[in-house]
């Protein structure tokens, strides 16, 4: 019973070669940089790669038996579970097709004047909506999101705010009783419209995956995070990728959701000191024009809407190239020396490189989550909150085949992701609860909503894609 | 949709933007460009369609400082500083400092612990070298054991001070604990004499005490120790019992199925367990508590079982075998059987006579076959047994000073 589910495996890579896994990590070149970074492993030079290679070498032995000694109690578990799981996929398409998730490049339908076809109302759904509401699946979310168009809306008026507000914070959403392919889906649509969004500032951040040489010089919380950076963005999509690892390395939904968790952690800790900076340095200089001063919320990188006056950017920074913070070389750090922090760029002992097109404020040592990284982050996460959370769980080995890079890489990356989160990989249930209510109104207001509007905007597509772009900036900032 | 059509989309709109944003920086300011870019925090609870609050982020000041180790030959492991911006406590302020390795204390599956030096303060402590196998990664239990006992501070729990690590090695620096409860109890002389290994009365009130103390904390605050044995607790000079290795615990609360049932060290595993349940909770630390107890007052395990099967006999001779009128629902278990012989039930007083009757009657509500009947941790520190110890617990909090127990410190103690 064992072989099972790595025969699944081969299967899968067997079948797609064109999906094997190094070629997850190949496609779609981005980068604007004429000269590209020293391979980080990101080509498929592994000299045993299995994947393309005949079926009776499967590769399934030499993972399976090292594996089995040592852990074949975990195993027995994983695999008990596994097969029920395969059991179930195994019936066919009970579920009907879920809306198109994936991409969000239009803008939400945020009008309430919108006529929208509703599906007729699900009868259970009660008038007076309870505190909290088991959610059984996608189709359940659209046919309460549709009901109740207005909830799941923006909020416009300020006595529908104050009404809402004080009687009711809305349900509590209970996802437990989802299929986890359902929570998957969720969390994938709200990553993209994440990477989406971030993705257009990427030519600003001015990242590329560090060189060993350039590492070495790095603070060692910017090299962690820029472990994440690959060249290329994958070709796979994040729904389809996630979908990947829980169909080999299945898992209960709450690893899932505590992605977002950490990833959120994860941009606090990198960012709230730099931002901090940044907003610093900006009021500074807005001071120093005697203009108004900066009313940016203490919350980092939380949405805030950019109300900059057009005149800063000329601001000289005060800690100029401090921004880098690459005082702390590991090696040297004599004993003494207080460590550097991000927050206090002290006078850094290496001075940052002197280079004419970077920019002063240089925000490539944020934590920013977009298509460059969101793949790596979500293996690596997965990997350690599946050992965190649950009973079940695979090698190192297994998750790195499922998410198409190399072990070495796999294992460097879940340390780095283990360090980012100093190591509190804990959720407090209230937290994940949370998160898991939000993510249902998220789906509800716009992943339906935005289905509904693609069907009735069918022939007005072109249009919308040719504005796309603007829009979602607009959206980004509002 | 697919992802690549998006990521076109923006690929294109990128190129067209391009020079006007290399001419005018003024469209690009880090700070406008650090206010457009968004988290799932930003997108949830977007203000436009939410009035609730993001939770807190919580996030706790990291170390700071490089630790650097001495007498070490075959890599240089350093603390990386995670500070992020986080205001950094001024305990956690530490100058660089390194560890002078001392004797192996005990070697187990996944770790090899040390005992220590700090070379800045003398201080003694333990270090736990956790070996990261290529295949497997970081183990689970090291992900664990740093991500809750991070959140678990507490006098009766070992306090984890540090994680040092390396590309291919971890290294936890623990608060340094004399002995553990196994080896105290085998090298403890009882003044009124008795079993070998057999603690007297007082002490073991005690330790019990502190035990429930360390279990009650760790339910409080959700966690499932799945692993308490006379081994994995610590016992220091002052008499300290604290709670260690949390390699197998978990946090619990979210609706879950994936809960093993390998867990807890056999001797200690409650029978709920034993019969394959993979729904338990807290009562299941309560179990090993109470075989704990037995132990103290006999120095010898209580149920010695070889296999699951002779565990759960070994247990039903004692408690009598169930059966669906005693235990509704034991039918359904994984691990049920029609053909176990049916024990009767014995009087635990007749087992442990040196056990006082308040003593008896305590076990007896830890030492429940049914997990629902079980008492919580909380309440069986609230038992008339503990009467006095409470008692002065609570003087000591009013006076605020370290408070004797049983001839034992019992206070908060810095060993770092």
């Amino acid at each position: 019973m064992g072989s099972v589910v790595l025969d699944a495996v081969n299967s899968f890579f067997h079948s797609s070669s064109g999906h094997s896994q190094h070629d997850i990590f190949r496609e779609t070149p981005r980068t604007r940089n004429q000269s590209p970074p020293p391979s980080r492993n990101r080509t498929p030079s592994r000299p045993e790669a299995p994947m393309s290679d005949s079926a009776q070498r499967a590769p399934s032995s030499s993972a399976v038996a090292p594996h089995q000694q040592q852990a074949s109690q975990r195993e027995q578990n994983a695999h008990a579970q596994q097969d029920a799981r395969n059991s179930e996929q195994a019936q066919p398409a009970e579920r009907p097709p879920s809306p198109p998730l994936a991409a969000q490049t239009e803008p939400p339908p945020s009008d309430e004047s919108q006529p929208v076809a509703a599906p007729p109302a699900d009868p259970r759904t009660p008038s007076a909506r309870p505190r909290k509401i088991k959610v059984r699946d996608l189709e359940h979310i659209q046919s309460f999101a549709t009901e109740d168009m207005r909830s799941f809306s923006e909020i416009r008026s300020r006595s529908r705010s104050r009404s809402r507000g004080e009687k009711d914070d809305g349900p509590q959403y209970e996802i437990s009783d989802m299929k986890v392919e359902h929570i998957i889906e969720m969390v994938a649509g709200l990553l993209t419209k994440i990477t989406t969004t971030n993705d257009l500032q990427h030519e600003h951040l001015h990242r590329q995956p560090p060189s060993i040489d350039a590492a070495s010089h790095m603070n060692p919380q910017t090299s962690s995070v820029l472990a994440f950076h690959g060249k290329n963005v994958p070709s796979i999509t994040i729904l389809s990728y996630l979908s990947r690892i829980n169909k080999y390395c299945p898992t209960s939904y709450e690893v899932f959701l505590s992605l977002l968790v950490y990833f959120d952690r994860m941009t606090e800790r990198v960012n709230a000191g730099p931002m901090q900076s940044l907003r610093e340095a900006n009021s500074q200089s807005v001071e120093s024009r005697s203009s108004s001063t900066e009313s940016l919320g203490s919350d980092g990188m939380e949405g805030v809407t950019a109300t900059t006056p057009s005149g800063t950017q000329q601001a000289t920074p005060p800690h100029s190239g401090g921004m880098e913070s690459k005082s702390s070389r590991q090696e040297t750090g004599a004993p003494g020396t207080p460590h550097s922090r991000p927050t206090q760029p002290e006078s850094p002992s290496i001075p940052p490189e002197p280079s004419s097109g970077i920019d002063p404020y240089n925000l490539s040592h944020f934590f920013v989550v977009d298509s460059f990284n969101i793949h790596r982050l979500v293996i690596a996460g997965v990997t350690c909150a599946s050992k965190f959370f649950s009973d079940i769980f695979y090698t190192n080995s297994r998750y790195a085949k499922v998410g198409g890079l190399p072990l070495p890489e796999l294992n460097h990356l879940e340390l780095q992701f283990l360090l980012l989160n100093d190591f509190r990989l804990s959720v407090p249930v209230e937290e994940i609860e949370a998160y898991g209510t939000m993510l249902v109104e998220f789906y509800a207001r716009e992943v339906v909503a935005q289905k509904q509007a693609a069907d009735a905007a069918m022939q007005m597509r072109s249009l919308s894609e040719s504005s796309s772009d603007s829009t979602s900036t607009v959206r980004a900032v509002g | 949709m697919t992802n690549r059509s998006i990521l076109a989309a923006s690929n294109s709109s990128s190129h067209s933007r391009l020079p006007a944003s290399r001419d005018t920086s003024k469209s690009s300011s880090p700070l406008t460009v650090a206010s457009q870019l968004t988290t799932a925090r930003a997108t949830l609870w977007d203000p436009k369609y939410t009035h609730k609050e993001p939770p807190q982020l919580r996030l706790q000041p990291t170390h700071v400082g490089t630790l650097t180790t001495g007498n070490r030959t075959d890599s240089n492991i350093s603390v990386r500083s995670l500070g992020g911006g986080q205001k950094v406590d001024s305990m956690d302020k530490r100058h660089p400092s390194s560890f002078q390795q001392l004797e192996k204390l005990g070697e187990g599956t996944y770790a090899t612990v040390f005992k220590g030096r700090n070379g800045q303060t003398g201080q003694f402590v333990a270090l736990k070298e956790i070996h990261l196998d290529s295949e497997e990664g970081t183990p689970s239990t090291a992900i664990r054991e740093i991500s809750l006992m991070k959140e678990l501070k507490h006098e009766n729990i070992v306090s984890l001070y540090d994680v040092i690590h390396t590309e291919n090695k971890l290294m936890l620096v623990f608060e340094y604990m004399d002995k553990d409860l196994k080896k105290y109890m085998d090298s403890y002389q009882n003044p009124n004499g008795g079993n070998r290994g057999a603690l007297d009365a007082p002490t073991i009130k005690s330790f019990m005490w502190q035990l429930l103390r360390g279990i009650a904390f760790c339910h409080e605050n959700r966690v499932l120790h799945r692993d308490l044995k006379p081994q994995n607790l610590l016992i220091n000079a002052q008499g300290q019992l604290k709670l260690g290795d949390f390699g197998l615990a978990r946090a619990f609360g979210i609706p879950v199925n994936t809960f093993s049932n390998e867990v807890v060290t056999l001797w200690y595993r409650a029978p709920d367990v034993l019969l394959g349940s993979r729904t338990y909770n807290t009562s299941i630390d309560i179990w090993s508590a109470g075989c704990i107890m037995a132990e103290m007052f006999t120095g010898r395990p209580l149920f010695p079982g070889t296999t699951n099967e002779d565990q759960l006999l070994k247990i039903f001779r004692l408690m009598g075998t169930p059966s669906e009128r005693s235990w509704p629902g034991i039918s359904s278990f994984p691990e049920y059987k029609q053909t176990w012989p049916v024990y009767a039930t014995q009087e635990l007083r007749a087992i442990l006579p040196q056990v006082d009757s308040l003593g008896l009657q305590l076990l007896g509500q830890l030492l429940q076959l049914r997990p629902e009947m079980r008492c919580s941790a909380q309440q069986a520190l609230a038992h008339p047994w503990f009467a006095e110890l409470n008692a002065r617990s609570q003087q000591a909090a009013q006076g605020g000073f370290t408070q004797q127990v049983q001839g034992m410190t019992v206070g908060q103690q810095r060993a770092y």
